[in-house]
C-alpha cells in the first residue's frame, strides 16, 4: 500500500488552490459591534426605518444570548469585538449596468475562480448574482427573469424595491431570536440574495450566487431569502471558495426558504472555503442557519450540499413540513481532511398529514479530521401517515480521524413510519484488490469507489454543479486511502 | 425548583446524620470514599432535562414525592412466595427495600462465594474493590449510590467454575406504609474461564411509590461467560434507576436481556467496557409500555481494544400514553481496530399518544471497523394482518399474535428455557395472545 500512502501524503500536503487576495480598495467599518455599527451598516445601505428597527431588535436579543457549546467541534473562543462587520468594494458607478462596468480587478478574481461571468452568460445560461464580499456587484439575466415576473436581486436592493415582500417573509422561517448566530446575522447582515417566484412560474434557469470572503478579518454575514409562490419551481445554486488566511474568519449566514402550495424549491450548495493549512492553522468558521418551510400543501423543499471546505462547518439545513403532503429532502456529502471539523446534518419537522422526508448523508473523513452527522426527525401527533427514511454513512480514511453519528428520532403518533440506518466503514482492501487485479490503479479505484459512494447525492446536483463538485471531490479525496 | 432542592437536601442531611453516628471514626478508606461521593453529589445535583443524557427522562416529578430512607422491613414467607421463580431451581438472594433478607434467601451452590455488600465493606480489601469499575464520579445516581449504599449482593465466581444453577437476585420494594428510597449495590466478579447465569427481578408490594437506585458492577475475567436477565416489574408508581457497569477481559462473553414491564419511570444505564481483545458484549431489551410509563434504556458499548464485538437489539411496544427512550452509544477508541458493532432499535407504537425518542449514536475513532445501527418506528404490517385474517384469525387475535412474534425476537436470547417460557407466557397475556380456542401449530 506504499503507493497509496504516497498519494495520501500528497493530497494531505496539497496547498489550497484558491488562496489569494485580490487587491481592491475596500470600505471597512471599524472593528467591533455596537448599536452604532448596526445603524452604520443600515445607513450605508440606505435602508428604511423598519429594517433598522428589525436589525436593532435582533442585536438587542443577541446581547442576551450565549454562544452555543453543544456541538462536537472545538475552536478557540471568538472575540466578536475583533471583527469588522461590513466591507464593501468602493462603488465607482452607482450600479453596474452591464458586465463592462464591473471593476476589472473583481472580474479577474472571478476568472481565477473559474467563474467567468461572460462565459457563464454566454454558454451556460445561468443568472449569476455574484457576491463579492458583501455587496452584489453583478446581476445578470435580470431582464430575462423580470419578463416572467421573477425577482432575483441582492438583499439590499430587495429591501428598497420590494419592501412589502421582504417585510412579510424575512425572519418568518428563522426568527431573529432563533439562535446565537442567526441573531448576529439578523443584526449585521451585509447583503445576500433575494428571490421571489410568482404564482405558477417555473424558473427557466438555475439561479446561482457565488459567495466569496475577501478583505482581511471581515466576517461575512449573508442573508438569503427565497420565496416560491403557489405552483412555482426554482432551482437555486450556491457555491463558494475563499482566499488564504492565517486568522480564522467567521461566516454566519442565514438562508430562509418559503414554499407555498404546490411549489418546489431545490437548493444546492458546493462549499469549498479555505479549510486551514495542514497543521490546522487558519480557515473559515462556517456557522450557518439554513431552514425552509413547506407552508402550503403538496410543496417540496430539497437541500443538496457538498461540503469540502471550512476549518469548521456547523450547519443543519432543515425543513418544516407544515403543509399536508409536503416533502422535505436532504442530500449531503461532507468531506473533512487534515484538522477540519464538520458537525452537520438536518432537521425534519413533520407537522402536516402525509408528509414525507428523506435524508441521505455521506460523511468522508481523512487525515486528523472529525466528521459528525447530527440530525433530528420529529413526527408530531398531527402528522398522520408521515414517512421518513434516513441513511447516514461514514467512510473513514486513515486511523487518526473520527466519524460520529448523533441521530435523534422523536415519534409521537402510531401511524407514521420512521426508518434510520447508519454504517461506518473504510474502503475494503478486498474491493481495492479486486480493482487492482483488473488493472485499475489504486488511485483510480478509490476515485471509483468514492464516486460510487457519493453517487446518490451527486445525482441530485444540477448538471453545472455536478462537474465542480466532482472536481472538488477528486482534489480532496482521490487516492487518499493507504 | 423548590422540590428539587428538597430531596437533595434531605439526602445530604441523611448522610451527615449517618456520619455523626460514626463517632468521629471518619478516616477509614470507606468513609473517605463516601465523603468524596457526597461532595460530588452536592455538586452535581439531580439532572434536569437540559442535561443531554436526561433530555427525554424527566426525573423532576420524583423529587417532589416524600421518599423516605427505609428501615429493614420483615416480610412473611407467603408475601415473598409469589415472586420466586418456581419452575427454576436457583440460588436465591432476597433484598427487601435494599436490605438483605437471609430468611427468604437460599444458596445451594457451594462452589461460589455469595456475600453481601455490607459484609464485604467491613474489611479493607472489600473497600478497595468497591466502586472500582463504575468510577462513580460522573453520574449523579451512581454517586448517590456510592454515598448512601444500602446493601446488595456480592457474588464471586472462582476461576474455572461453571455454575449449573442460576443465581436469582430478588429485589422487593415494600411500599405499603410509605414511599421508600434505597440504593442497592451489586457486585459480581467472574473468574477466568468461569460461566454463570444471573437473574435479577424487581417487584413492589403495596401501592405507594418507591425509588430504587441500583448500581451493579460486574467484572469478567479472561474467557469468562456471563448471562444476565433483568426483569423489571414494579408497580405503576415506582421509580427506578439502574446503572450497570461491566468490565470485560480478553475473550470474555457478556450478554444481558432486560425485560421492562412495570414501573412508572425506569431508567437503565448499561455500560460495557470491552477492555480485552476478542471480547463480546450483547445487550437485548424488550419494553412493553402502557399507561403513563416512561422507560429509558441507555446503553454504551465502549470498544477500547481491537477485535471486539458488540450487538444490541432493543424492541419497544408502546401503548396508551407511554414514552419509550432509547439511547444507544457505540464508542470505538482510536486503537480498537477490527471492531464489529451492531445496534438496532425497533418500535411499534400502538396509540397516538405514545412516543418514542430514539438516539442511536456512533462515535468512531478507528478506521478499520464495521459499525452500523438501525432504528425503525412504525406499526404492524397490514399485509401480515391481512394474511392472518384471510385464514380465519380474528383481527384482535392476529394483532396479538404479530406483537407476540415481535417480542419473541428478544426473548429468544434467554438461554434458560424455563425462564424464557415463563416470561413468554406472561408477555403473551399482556399482549392478549393467550392460547385460547385457536391452536397455532408451530
Amino acid at each position: 500500500m506504499e503507493t497509496g500512502m504516497d498519494i495520501l501524503d500528497e493530497v494531505v500536503s496539497r496547498d489550497y488552490q484558491y488562496g489569494f487576495v485580490s487587491d481592491i480598495e475596500q470600505e471597512i467599518t471599524p472593528k467591533g459591534l455596537s448599536e452604532d455599527i448596526v445603524r452604520l451598516i443600515s445607513n450605508k445601505k440606505n435602508e428604511p426605518e423598519w429594517m433598522l428597527e428589525w436589525r436593532l431588535k435582533a442585536y438587542r436579543h443577541w446581547l442576551t444570548m450565549r454562544e452555543p457549546k453543544w456541538s462536537n467541534v472545538h475552536y478557540p473562543a471568538i472575540d466578536f469585538n475583533d471583527i469588522s462587520y461590513y466591507a464593501a468594494p468602493k462603488v465607482k458607478t452607482d450600479a453596474p449596468l452591464s458586465l463592462d462596468d464591473i471593476d476589472p480587478e473583481i472580474r479577474k478574481t472571478f476568472d481565477k475562480l473559474g467563474i467567468s461571468l461572460i462565459e457563464q452568460q454566454r454558454l451556460s445560461g445561468i443568472a449569476v448574482d455574484a457576491v463579492f464580499d458583501s455587496v452584489s456587484v453583478a446581476t445578470t439575466f435580470k431582464a430575462k427573469l423580470a419578463e416572467k415576473g421573477i425577482i432575483f436581486c441582492s438583499m439590499s436592493e430587495a429591501v428598497r424595491e420590494h419592501p412589502e415582500l421582504v417585510k412579510k417573509y424575512i425572519g418568518s422561517v428563522v426568527p431573529v431570536s432563533d439562535n446565537f448566530y442567526s441573531a448576529l446575522n439578523s443584526a449585521v447582515f451585509s447583503d445576500g440574495s433575494f428571490c421571489y417566484i410568482p404564482k405558477g412560474v417555473r424558473c427557466p434557469m438555475e439561479l446561482s450566487t457565488y459567495f466569496r470572503i475577501n478583505a482581511k478579518d471581515t466576517g461575512q454575514f449573508e442573508r438569503t431569502l427565497i420565496v416560491a409562490d403557489e405552483g412555482s419551481y426554482v432551482s437555486y445554486l450556491e457555491g463558494c471558495t475563499a482566499p488564504m488566511r492565517d486568522e480564522n474568519q467567521l461566516h454566519a449566514a442565514v438562508v430562509e426558504i418559503v414554499a407555498h402550495k404546490d411549489a418546489e424549491v431545490k437548493y444546492s450548495t458546493v462549499q469549498n472555503w479555505y479549510p486551514g493549512d495542514k497543521n490546522g492553522v487558519g480557515g473559515i468558521f462556517n456557522f450557518v442557519t439554513k431552514r425552509g418551510i413547506c407552508i402550503g400543501d403538496n410543496s417540496k423543499i430539497s437541500w443538496t450540499q457538498v461540503e469540502t471546505g471550512s476549518a469548521i462547518t456547523w450547519k443543519y439545513p432543515s425543513v418544516i413540513l407544515k403543509g399536508d403532503n409536503s416533502i422535505g429532502e436532504f442530500y449531503s456529502v461532507a468531506v473533512t481532511n487534515n484538522y477540519q471539523q464538520a458537525d452537520t446534518g438536518t432537521k425534519m419537522m413533520h407537522i402536516g398529514k402525509n408528509t414525507k422526508s428523506r435524508i441521505v448523508s455521506k460523511g468522508i473523513s481523512a487525515g486528523k479530521s472529525q466528521n459528525s452527522y447530527r440530525g433530528l426527525v420529529k413526527i408530531n401527533k398531527t402528522a398522520t401517515n408521515a414517512r421518513n427514511f434516513s441513511q447516514c454513512d461514514s467512510l473513514l480514511i486513515g486511523d487518526k480521524c473520527g466519524a460520529h453519528t448523533f441521530p435523534y428520532l422523536e415519534v409521537s403518533n402510531s401511524n407514521s413510519m420512521v426508518e434510520h440506518e447508519a454504517t461506518t466503514s473504510k474502503i475494503g482492501e478486498d474491493i481495492l484488490f479486486y480493482c487492482n487485479q483488473r488493472g485499475i490503479p489504486t488511485e483510480e479505484a478509490i476515485a471509483l469507489i468514492v464516486n460510487g459512494y457519493c453517487k446518490e447525492v451527486m445525482n441530485q446536483l444540477p448538471m453545472e454543479f455536478a462537474v465542480e463538485a466532482q472536481r472538488l471531490l477528486s482534489v480532496s479525496l482521490e487516492g487518499s486511502v493507504g | 425548583m423548590q422540590e428539587t432542592l428538597e430531596l437533595k437536601q434531605r439526602l445530604l442531611a441523611e448522610f451527615s446524620y449517618r456520619e455523626q453516628l460514626l463517632n468521629g471514626n471518619t478516616e477509614t478508606p470507606l468513609e473517605i470514599l463516601r465523603q468524596d461521593a457526597m461532595r460530588r453529589f452536592a455538586e452535581l445535583g439531580f439532572p434536569t432535562v437540559r442535561h443531554e443524557e436526561w433530555k427525554y427522562a424527566n426525573i423532576m416529578p420524583a423529587l417532589s414525592i416524600p421518599f423516605i430512607s427505609p428501615k429493614p422491613s420483615i416480610l412473611t414467607a407467603d408475601e415473598v412466595k409469589e415472586f420466586y421463580l418456581d419452575e427454576i431451581k436457583a440460588n436465591v438472594i432476597v433484598f427487601v427495600n435494599g436490605y438483605y433478607a437471609p430468611e427468604h434467601s437460599n444458596i445451594i451452590s457451594e462452589e461460589i462465594k455469595i456475600s453481601t455488600t455490607s459484609q464485604v465493606l467491613k474489611n479493607t480489601e472489600g473497600v478497595s474493590q468497591f466502586s472500582e469499575i463504575s468510577g462513580y464520579k460522573n453520574e449523579t445516581f451512581t454517586v448517590l449510590n456510592t454515598d448512601l449504599v444500602t446493601d446488595g449482593a456480592w457474588v464471586t465466581i472462582p476461576d474455572k467454575v461453571i455454575l449449573d444453577l442460576p443465581i436469582h437476585i430478588l429485589m422487593i420494594t415494600d411500599a405499603r406504609e410509605y414511599a421508600p428510597i434505597f440504593h442497592p449495590r451489586h457486585t459480581v466478579h467472574c473468574g477466568a474461564n468461569s460461566q454463570a447465569h444471573i437473574i435479577y427481578s424487581s417487584y413492589t408490594i403495596g401501592e405507594n411509590s418507591g425509588f430504587a437506585n441500583t448500581v451493579s458492577e460486574v467484572s469478567l475475567g479472561q474467557n469468562a461467560v456471563l448471562r444476565q436477565y433483568i426483569i423489571q416489574n414494579d408497580n405503576d408508581s415506582a421509580y427506578s434507576v439502574n446503572s450497570s457497569y461491566i468490565n470485560q477481559e480478553r475473550d470474555s462473553n457478556y450478554s444481558a436481556v432486560t425485560i421492562s414491564l412495570g414501573g412508572k419511570f425506569i431508567r437503565n444505564n448499561h455500560t460495557s467496557r470491552l477492555a480485552g481483545e476478542n471480547s463480546e458484549a450483547n445487550f437485548y431489551g424488550l419494553v412493553l409500555g402502557t399507561g403513563k410509563q416512561l422507560i429509558d434504556n441507555h446503553t454504551l458499548a465502549d470498544h477500547a481494544t481491537p477485535h471486539c464485538q458488540s450487538n444490541e437489539l432493543y424492541k419497544y411496544i408502546l401503548d396508551d400514553r407511554s414514552t419509550g427512550v432509547f439511547n444507544g452509544k457505540i464508542i470505538v477508541r482510536p486503537d480498537a481496530q477490527k471492531t464489529n458493532a451492531y445496534q438496532s432499535n425497533k418500535t411499534i407504537l400502538l396509540s397516538d399518544t405514545a412516543t418514542i425518542n430514539t438516539k442511536p449514536q456512533l462515535e468512531i475513532f478507528a478506521d478499520d471497523v464495521k459499525c452500523s445501527h438501525g432504528a425503525t418506528s412504525g406499526q404492524l404490517d397490514e399485509e401480515s394482518l391481512f394474511y392472518l385474517r384471510s385464514r380465519g384469525i380474528p383481527a384482535d387475535k392476529a394483532r396479538a399474535l404479530l406483537l407476540h412474534a415481535f417480542a419473541t425476537d428478544v426473548l429468544n436470547h434467554i438461554t434458560i428455557g424455563s425462564l424464557r417460557d415463563t416470561l413468554d407466557k406472561s408477555i403473551a397475556i399482556r399482549l392478549h395472545d393467550e392460547d385460547d380456542d385457536i391452536v397455532i401449530v408451530e
